[in-house]
């Protein structure tokens, strides 16, 4: 009769959380998922600018990125301005993704805790400990961080390796321009 | 004679301090046995909650002695009235604090979270008990404002604590559910343990075996 057999074990509980209550937990994959696509589209700048200066040491290794940076002239004999300029827009942009990343974490945890907040009260009138309810909190924490890191990670890796190398090449007039400039 | 579960002795409560110094609790004297159903009668603001907040051990008196099965509750430090409140107390809401997630079984379940025990018969036996065992895999949405509340009380019940406290448990309920309610109270109380019921309803206030009035932080005769 009764469905769940043995004891209603946290584990039960973070399940409970994410699965019934699909639409906050949909909601937050969706959050964490565009965080961590901002935050590996920084990371991957930031990559991708030591590779104008370093072209053998990409994340990517053996990706169109690579051959493309080298035929475009991003070798060691590439000018300080066209380097610094490249540099430049690419900080830029790493910034700017880690901080919308940042700004949409905390939303996401603000929103999820401020409607827990009750629950956590309950739990702590029930005579959990604060250890207690923090493994149940971080554990759906986790648990949702996971799935959303998989996620980006699975939509990141072509967008950047393939948009990436794209845009690079429709940016060569760009890139060759500066670099005829300023040598 | 009855054991005594609960004595409350000389109980004073302040909040704040200077102009802003408010006493909740004046001295406050009263004993609840087990098998009792008290109920705790008066106007919002009379000190009510903060008297069964300091009966579980959730707040500590200013000053005065809080006795629970010969535990001095306000001698604990946080840590041992947590432990307390785990064994001793079973606590009931007026807003029912159930887990939207969570059907009425796993509400039920909720104080066993952390232990290797498993109370899922215990918790089917409480739920047939106020009268819920066709419903158990409900969530709590799906279930009326006494129902929920009776699921509250088989949460309360499932560590089969010997006190009971009721804070307002039928103030978002109708009349025919606060009925159902306290005849389930009265059935616990006739099997040992000791209830206390904060309310203002006079009418759930006839169904306790005794009534306390308290007003203005201090206990005003019984009836």
């Amino acid at each position: 009769m009764v469905e769940e057999e043995g004891p209603f074990t946290p584990f039960k509980y973070i399940y409970a959380n994410i699965l019934r209550r699909s639409h906050m937990s949909v909601a937050m994959i969706g959050l964490l998922t565009v965080s961590s696509l901002l935050l590996l589209q920084a990371l991957s700048f930031s990559f991708e600018a030591g590779s104008a200066t370093r072209p053998e040491s990409t994340l990517w290794g053996e990706t169109p990125v690579k051959p493309l940076l080298e035929e475009m002239g991003f070798g060691e004999e590439i000018s300080s301005g066209a380097r610094r300029a490249t540099l430049g827009v690419f900080y830029i942009s790493s910034a700017v993704s880690l901080l919308s990343g940042y700004i949409l974490l905390r939303s996401a945890f603000t929103i999820s805790m401020k409607e827990r907040r009750r629950e956590v009260e309950l739990l702590k009138a029930l005579g959990f400990s604060r250890g207690e309810v923090a493994k149940l909190l971080v554990g759906e924490g986790v648990v949702l961080a996971l799935l959303s890191g998989v996620l980006a990670l699975f939509i990141a890796m072509p967008l950047f390796v393939n948009l990436g190398a794209y845009m690079i090449s429709r940016g060569e007039t760009f890139y060759t321009s500066l670099y005829s400039s300023s040598s | 004679m009855k054991e005594s579960v609960v004595l409350v002795e000389g109980v004073k409560k302040v909040y704040g301090s200077g102009r802003k110094r408010v006493e909740a609790l004046r001295g406050v004297d009263m004993e609840v046995k087990g098998g009792e159903l008290v109920a705790i009668m008066g106007p919002s603001g009379a000190g009510k909650t903060t008297l069964l907040n300091i009966i579980s051990g959730i707040e500590a008196p200013t000053e005065g002695k809080v006795t629970v099965r010969g535990i001095r509750v306000d001698s604990l430090n946080e840590r041992e009235r947590r432990l307390f409140r785990r064994v001793n107390i079973g606590y009931v809401f007026q807003n029912y604090n159930l887990i939207p997630s969570l059907n009425a079984l796993e509400n039920v379940l909720l104080p066993s979270l952390f232990s290797e025990e498993d109370l899922s018969e215990r918790a089917m036996e409480l739920l047939k008990m106020v009268g819920l065992q066709g419903r158990w895999d409900h969530l709590p949405g799906e279930l009326s404002g006494g129902e929920r509340q009776r699921v509250a009380l088989a949460r309360a019940l499932l560590r089969n604590p010997p006190l009971i406290l009721a804070d307002e448990p039928t103030g978002n309920i109708d009349t025919t559910q606060a009925g159902k309610l306290m005849r389930i109270l009265r059935r616990i109380a006739r099997e040992g343990k000791a209830i206390i019921v904060a309310t203002h309803d006079p009418v759930v206030a006839s169904s306790c075996h005794r009534v306390l009035r308290l007003r203005d932080g201090k206990m005003g005769g019984r009836m």
